[in-house]
């Protein structure tokens, strides 16, 4: 399991809540993590996260799309960080996809969450991209009971 | 919520989904450059005006998104103003979202004016 490997999350000061919230509920429950700064235009230095990640690094949380500001982060170099050091790169992608092209292979992404509401799609509908191999990620359902969706998610 | 059969069929799943994401597919390199074209107009008439600021302008950027900042204006005020003229389908008013104010504040604007800042979306 990757908890196994360590405890420690990158992410970024400018991330939606639900992602900061996220984090700081971990932060209670052990997990180390490091929230990275921006500069004038929203954009993260990637000497930085290159520099922040450690060996007991298990994920980069970097969102694709500011909801506030529409800034992008550069998502190829990032991808190149996270794949060179062999971390698991989560991104959300809510804001961009409909709006500019998205896609799950380029740059690399490991996992990938959208809503549908953003684009033409049914409010409290969404989807989590989960990369099959190379590496095959895998997650814990959040709740037990079922193997739907290959046995991430109880629905029984 | 129609769009699949599960459930028999009372649940739409996947199949919305997978359908709504065609549809953006199809829709946004017909939609995205008239917008961008607007906010790049619209921009250029806001950025002239004293102590007005676009934020993140100048970085990679949604087409559809614009932040701006008004210095020397209250939340009341700005509230007032936007709510009589704002021509976006979608406003969100810092002063009434101040759980927002984190993204400006981390890209050096002060609290002030993080406060007076209003980010403008269409395409939603």
């Amino acid at each position: 399991m990757l908890g196994q490997k360590g405890r420690h999350i990158i992410t970024v000061q400018t991330e939606h809540s639900a992602v900061l919230d996220t984090c700081t509920r971990l932060e209670k429950s052990g997990f180390e993590i490091t929230r990275l700064g921006v500069d004038e235009q929203g954009a993260i230095d990637s000497d930085e996260l290159a520099a922040s990640i450690r060996a007991d690094t298990i994920l980069v949380a970097v969102m694709m799309a500011n909801n506030e500001t529409g800034v992008i982060q550069d998502m190829a170099t990032i991808s190149a960080i996270t794949r060179a050091k062999g971390v698991w790169f989560f991104t959300d992608a809510t804001q961009a996809v409909g709006k500019v092209p998205v896609s799950v292979r380029a740059p690399d992404v490991d996992l990938m969450a959208f809503s549908a509401h953003k684009f033409y799609g049914p409010k409290g509908t969404g989807a989590l991209y989960i990369r099959r191999r190379d590496p095959r990620v895998r997650l814990m359902p959040l709740i037990d009971g079922g193997g739907h969706e290959r046995g991430s998610a109880a629905a029984p | 919520m129609n769009g699949a059969p599960q459930r028999h069929p009372e649940r739409a799943g996947n199949r919305r989904i997978r359908g709504s994401s065609r549809l953006a597919a199809r829709r946004l390199p017909m939609d995205m450059p008239a917008i961008e074209s607007l906010r790049g107009r619209f921009e250029a008439s806001m950025g002239a005006l004293e102590e007005v600021y676009i934020n993140g302008r100048g970085g990679t950027r949604l087409p559809t998104v614009s932040n701006i900042s008004f210095r020397y204006t209250e939340g009341p005020a700005l509230l007032a103003a936007v709510t009589k003229n704002w021509l976006f389908p979608r406003v969100r008013l810092a002063p009434l979202h101040p759980g927002t104010l984190h993204v400006l504040t981390s890209m050096g604007l002060g609290r002030d004016l993080a406060f007076s800042s209003c980010d403008s979306a269409s395409g939603d």
